[in-house]
């Protein structure tokens, strides 16, 4: 006998099987990007390559892809093609290079090649030949060199302003190229490094990485700026939205008499929350940029004129801009926290003679304040991760101030700042910095990644705390 | 804020009924719940309203405090006076009035604050702002509503970790503690097991001496053992008054009779 076919056992496979799918699809791109964003500061083993043609190559294998080719007897057959990021742009254009893994006919990794890390221009791989003060040489051969370096290296910042000491290397090749040591930010060798040097260089990485400004077109350094540009940003706009947001919601929920206005606000409201974030961007650049800008400009910064001050760009519209995009996350936190207080709380003030706003005050919120915490956490996490709209309000690829420093007035919000998300966008798909800045991309989505999930759980772990204490299931518990 | 219970109402009032209920009719929307409603509530008694479930027996009583103010949409005629003074009245602090008309509600619902923060909710609201004084008002009104002993190590702790019971004592503990002089109970029992609805039964005794009680129950035995004088609503209407004991073994009216023995309702 046949069981009767129950359409629940299908809705359990597909729901959960839907689960599953995005399940799978976060972890992945979550593991994607900590991968990449975490490999950044690894130093990469340095392999010599050398080609059947002849060639031989110095660099780290960035990709390994597989290609698909035709024999003689016309059978498929598949090979790897390898990209190896060959730096020293001077010799190698583009600093990377490709070939079939098939034209290797030999491959090592020379203890002693290095790499040094410049200023400007990008890494550049090869073996130390000579270390030269003012044309003299003072130094040859691969020790020799080294020791020297390192002799000088406590007083490299005072160095770099003299122009005469210089390293010279040679390249997988034997062509010779020379580094002024005013170039050099950092000099290793990789493929000696034992596990504890590597994971003290991938520590100074990652530490140079959040406290550094950038350098070489953002593709190197730290983004240090931008961290501290969105996190001011933020805290700004929080400080406007969420008195706007409590109180709108107050209204909506408390005070305002429910009918026909009061439903057509709460609609506008929710679309609200639906326009396109560049829509903002626009209402922002023209409203706060031009109009409020130019109005202080007029009043306050006559003298300034015709050069802005607050009519262009800047990190409080930014703020403010983010502020109006983020007001329907709040309300609507809030005004669903405020429908969830119970009829009988509000009665039981009432009944002991409290009035309605003492009602409010001492009862409804300490009870929606978990609900306020809610909206706050939902509008900074939409606003850490929003970067369309600020693209044409302020936030740019490089600032060289930031908004708060120890200049007089101390906080410059008419300032272009830098922003993570932006940071992304620039290093990743800007041809300016070249591939090499790609890999900077991940390690910022990673950080700014890691930054709403760390705000969230702080937030989220004070909202339990917050719910247990006034928490109102308890006395069924 | 009174320390003790001074007559804050002149000799000549004493007399008059507490609560003075003339003609009420209400309506919420177009539902009439009230028609023609006319009681007078002595002073120092229990008044017990019993009736089927949606007979007005609630909204009546919240008339008293004017808690129905709340609800959007309704409208009375009628008049509710209290000592002789209209509470519908074009002057009347509905606040002041309430704090002379306390409430304890039919499910418990203390605040999610302290213990101690719910007994003192009322006086602070009134403008106690002694620490000293507070803490006397908080011990006095609970071992008012006989909790005291029960939760005087605990004070700072959240009330919902009490029993149903004990909640609702200190709702009655926050009702007493802005000392009101009438203090009506909307099935005050309904939720609680027969042990904690017996000793909420004693306290109301109790507190008879120095309040006047208005209780709903649609607990018959209830109303028989607790109170004083009992009326009995139907569909809006108060259909009979009286002497509880009176009123329980000899009504006057048919309805009446066929509720309390079982027949209807």
């Amino acid at each position: 006998m046949r069981l009767k076919w129950s359409g629940d056992d299908a809705l359990v496979w597909l729901s959960g099987g839907t689960l599953a799918v995005i399940f799978l699809l976060v972890a992945g791109l979550v593991l994607i990007i900590a991968v990449h964003g975490l490999g950044f500061f690894w130093p990469q083993d340095l392999t010599r390559y050398v080609l059947r043609d002849g060639r031989i190559i110095l660099g780290q294998e960035m990709y390994h892809e597989t290609v698909r080719g035709v024999d003689r007897t016309g059978g498929t057959t598949f090979g790897y093609r390898i990209r190896v990021k060959t730096g020293n742009q001077a010799l190698y254009p583009n600093g990377h290079t490709w070939f079939e893994e098939g034209q290797v006919v030999a491959r090592d990794a020379p203890r002693r090649a290095v790499v040094v890390e410049r200023t400007a221009g990008g890494d550049v791989f090869g073996f130390l030949e000579s270390f030269v003060d003012d044309g003299r040489i003072v130094a040859e051969g691969h020790e020799a060199v080294w020791s020297a370096y390192r002799e000088r290296f406590p007083e490299l910042e005072r160095l770099r302003r003299q122009q005469a000491l210089s390293i010279e290397l040679s390249a997988a090749d034997g062509r010779r190229y020379a580094v002024p040591l005013s170039d050099v930010l950092r000099l290793y060798g990789p493929n000696a490094m034992s596990a504890w040097d590597r994971i003290r260089h991938y520590m100074a990485g990652a530490w140079t990485y959040l406290w550094a400004s950038p350098r070489d077109g953002n593709s190197r350094g730290g983004v240090y700026p931008a961290i501290f540009g969105t996190a001011v940003m933020v805290v700004i706009m929080a400080v406007v939205v969420m008195p706007f947001g409590v109180l709108a919601a107050f209204y909506l929920r408390e005070y305002g008499r429910p009918g026909p206005l009061l439903g057509v606000v709460r609609v506008a409201v929710n679309s609200l929350a639906g326009v396109p974030s560049i829509v903002f961007g626009v209402f922002g650049l023209g409203f706060f940029v031009y109009f409020l800008g130019g109005t202080l400009d007029r009043v306050f910064y006559q003298e300034a004129l015709p050069e802005p001050t607050f009519g262009r760009g800047g990190i409080l519209w930014c703020a403010l801009t983010l502020a109006l995009l983020t007001l329907p996350v709040v309300i609507v936190a809030v005004e669903e926290g405020l429908a969830a207080v119970p009829v009988a709380l509000r009665e039981a003030s009432h009944a002991v003679g409290a009035t309605r706003f003492e009602t409010l005050w001492r009862v409804v919120l300490p009870v929606v304040l978990p609900s306020i915490l809610t909206g706050l956490i939902l509008s900074v996490a939409r606003a850490a991760g929003t970067v369309a709209p600020l693209m044409i309000i302020g936030v740019v690829a490089f600032a060289p101030e930031l908004p708060v420093d120890g200049v007089w007035p101390f906080v410059h919000l008419e300032r272009e700042f830098m922003h993570l998300g932006y940071h992304i966008f620039d290093t990743g798909f800007r041809p300016a910095g070249g591939e090499a800045a790609l890999p900077m991309a991940y390690t910022t989505t990673l950080l700014l990644l890691v930054t709403v999930a760390v705000l969230n759980a702080a937030a989220i772990g004070l909202r339990t705390r917050l719910r247990r204490r006034y928490s109102l299931s308890a006395a069924q518990a | 804020m009174a320390t003790a219970r001074e007559p804050s109402t002149p000799k000549i009032v004493q007399d008059l009924p507490v609560i003075d209920i003339q003609d009420v009719s209400f309506w919420y929307g177009e539902n009439a719940a009230l028609r023609n409603v006319s009681m007078a509530i002595d002073r120092h008694g229990i008044t017990a309203y019993i009736g089927p479930s949606g007979c007005g027996k609630t909204t009546l009583l919240r008339l008293m405090n004017r808690m129905n103010d709340l609800v959007p949409q309704t409208r009375m005629t009628g008049s509710i006076r209290m000592n002789g003074k209209d509470i519908y009245g074009a002057n009347v602090d509905v606040t002041r009035l309430r704090r002379r008309v306390g409430m304890v509600f039919q499910q418990p619902n203390p605040f999610p604050k302290s213990i101690y923060e719910n007994v003192a909710y009322g006086p602070r609201i009134h403008g106690v702002k002694s620490g000293e004084f507070l803490d006397e008002i908080v011990e006095r009104c609970l071992r008012r509503a006989v909790l005291w002993d029960e939760v005087q190590d605990q004070l700072e702790e959240s009330a919902l970790k009490l029993s149903a019971g004990q909640q609702q004592r200190l709702c009655i503990a926050r009702a007493v503690a802005v000392e009101p002089e009438v203090l009506l109970m909307d099935e005050p029992c309904s939720s609680l097991d027969p042990v904690a609805t017996s000793r909420i039964e004693e306290l109301m005794l109790d507190l008879k001496d120095d309040y006047t009680i208005v209780i709903v129950t649609h607990n018959m035995q209830q109303a028989a053992r607790v109170s004083d004088f009992t009326g009995f609503m139907l569909e809006g209407e108060l259909v009979e008054t009286g002497v509880t004991d009176v009123l329980f073994t000899t009504p006057r009216d048919r309805r009446t009779e066929d509720y309390i023995t079982g027949r209807a309702g």
